[in-house]
């Protein structure tokens, strides 16, 4: 039966040939049945066929096209080639680059980002040093001073297990009528590191080895050595004429690396350089037969700023044993 | 064809005179395109020759998997589409009306031979028509002309219509359905008589124009 909704639906596709030979034999069957349905398919087709008609005399005559192409070659030559084209013109050989904008970009960002992420990380062992530096320097009284040492332990709690030297070395380093006495430079570069290492649980070796060149690792390492030999040797002995000569050559050594620090603008590095430097002139520099108070002397000092501690830290290597929780 | 992958090749290198060259086969077709989807002469030119500049830059990319013309068309329809955009922007209204004057001012600027093809009378009767298809035209909406023009002058199909302007098939059936209906109203076509004979002021013309031949 009939239907013209259904018929006047595939209208569009019989006038537009979208039919099959089949499907459009049965539909043209149809529209014979129906006046109506026939006559608005007739007058789609007229339609259409106006419009052609119109088309045709809407293009402009043969003379116009010399005048478009002219104008056309005009742009063109004012077009500059892709930058694949001019690469590949300057490169000679690749005749057809493949290379796609928008992967070269994402691989660009993507070694970017890790080559960002890698120095981040590098630098963040620093970045809290200064942080640590930096809550510590407003000290304007001893008082002061002392409470803001305490806000920096307290905010970096030390891990489970492992006691919180830094506390009880403050509370020691407090004047019995109340005022902290001065910390000099080269302790706190020292404590920094031992803070940064003891509170917050950090790899001694990873601190290390992103705060340290190996040379200056190196040199920590045999200072390490040449005090222990200092410190452990005879209490009677005067018999120091190794420790004197490599203290003379690792002072020389110190020097430099100082500077070197100095440059690069290394706080940590340059502080336990200079932390080390008067322990080294110290030895170079004893006579041949030195009193036994000279030598008191210094090994007190070494004592009091356990300094063969923070030069063990400092030298720390990537196989040394890390705080472990129990 | 041999001659025409020849010229791609070269124009992918880089030769201009080939681009040109193979432009010069198709640049009716473009040209016919755009206009009726611009319905003014001025445009047409500017929008087609936008074509062929983006053609221009993109050759170096056209591999040949498909046919240079289907490559060419998925460039002009994304060109249209993208200057539908910017009319929308410049515009509030995207209707324009298509004026006689359009036709002869390509005279006056010598875009158009001085000897006319036909005879003045049966010119002004073209040119009635021409009007009058424009401004059928401008009656739909930018997305539904260039849909019926890639279906009744490009010869695409509802599924190649549906991928280049990304709507259904649907959309598209749709889309011709009430362009012909709303053609058919401007033109005034009305049921053509069994005889032939005029039954509008349009078929007039056109009968006119059926009889000469």
């Amino acid at each position: 039966m009939h239907d013209c909704v259904k018929t006047r639906e595939r209208l569009v596709d019989l006038v537009f040939d979208e039919l099959g030979s089949e499907a459009r034999r049965r539909a043209l069957a149809e529209l014979e049945g129906c006046h109506d349905c026939l006559e608005r398919y007739r007058s789609m087709t007229e339609t259409l066929r106006v419009f052609d008609q119109a088309a045709e005399a809407a293009m402009p005559d043969e003379g116009y096209w010399p005048g478009y192409e002219a104008r056309l070659r005009e742009r063109l030559r004012h077009e500059r080639p892709s930058w694949k084209r001019r690469l590949a013109g300057w490169i000679g050989g690749f005749g057809q680059l493949t290379v796609r904008p928008l992967p070269l970009a994402i691989g660009a960002a993507l070694i970017l980002l890790a080559i960002g992420w890698w120095s981040w990380q590098r630098q963040q062992a620093v970045m809290n040093l200064l942080l640590v530096r930096n809550i510590e320097r407003p000290t304007p009284t001893p008082q002061s001073k002392l409470e803001a040492r305490d806000e920096v332990i307290a905010i970096t709690p030390a891990p489970r297990g492992i006691p919180n030297r830094r506390k009880s070395v403050h509370s020691n380093t407090v004047k019995p009528d109340g005022g902290a006495p001065p910390v000099r430079r080269e302790e706190r570069g020292r404590e920094i590191i031992e803070n940064v290492v003891v509170s917050r649980g950090y790899d001694q070796s990873l601190i290390a080895a992103s705060l340290f060149t190996p040379e200056t690792i190196r040199h920590f390492e045999k200072a390490q050595l040449m005090l222990r030999s200092f410190r452990n040797a005879a209490k009677g002995s005067t018999d120091l004429a190794y420790e004197k000569q490599l203290s003379q050559r690792l002072l020389y050594q110190n020097i430099l690396l100082r500077r070197d620090a100095e440059m690069k603008g290394n706080l940590p590095a340059e502080e336990a350089l200079s932390s080390l430097e008067p322990f080294l002139l110290d030895i170079a520099n004893l006579p041949d037969k030195p009193s036994g108070n000279e030598l008191g002397e210094i090994r007190e000092r070494l004592q009091r700023k356990e300094l063969i501690a923070s030069l063990q830290i400092s030298s720390a290597q990537p196989s040394t044993p890390t705080f472990q929780n129990p | 064809m041999i001659q025409e992958d020849k010229l791609i090749e070269r124009a992918r290198e880089g030769d201009h005179e080939s681009f040109c060259t193979l432009a010069r086969s198709y640049q009716r077709r473009v040209y016919a395109l755009a206009l009726h989807y611009t319905r003014d002469p001025h445009e047409a030119e500017d929008l087609s020759q936008e074509v062929w500049l983006k053609a221009y830059r993109a050759i170096g990319g056209f591999r040949g998997e498909a046919g240079f013309y289907t490559w060419l068309r998925r460039i002009t329809v994304n060109t249209f589409l993208n200057h539908q955009r910017e009319m929308k922007t410049m515009y509030s209204s995207g209707k324009k009306a298509f004026r006689l004057g359009e036709l002869v001012s390509l005279d006056e600027l010598g875009l158009s031979p001085s000897e006319p093809r036909h005879a003045p009378e049966e010119r002004l009767q073209q040119q009635m028509m021409v009007e009058k298809v424009m401004e059928g035209l401008s009656e739909l909406p930018a997305r539904q002309r260039l849909i019926f023009l890639l279906k009744h002058r490009e010869g695409m199909t509802y599924e190649e219509i549906a991928q280049a302007c990304a709507v259904s098939t649907g959309t598209v059936k749709k889309a011709l359905f009430r362009a012909v209906d709303r053609l058919r109203e401007c033109l005034g076509v009305k049921l053509v008589s069994p005889d032939g004979a005029p039954n509008s002021v349009l078929d007039e013309v056109s009968y006119a124009a059926r009889e000469r031949r």
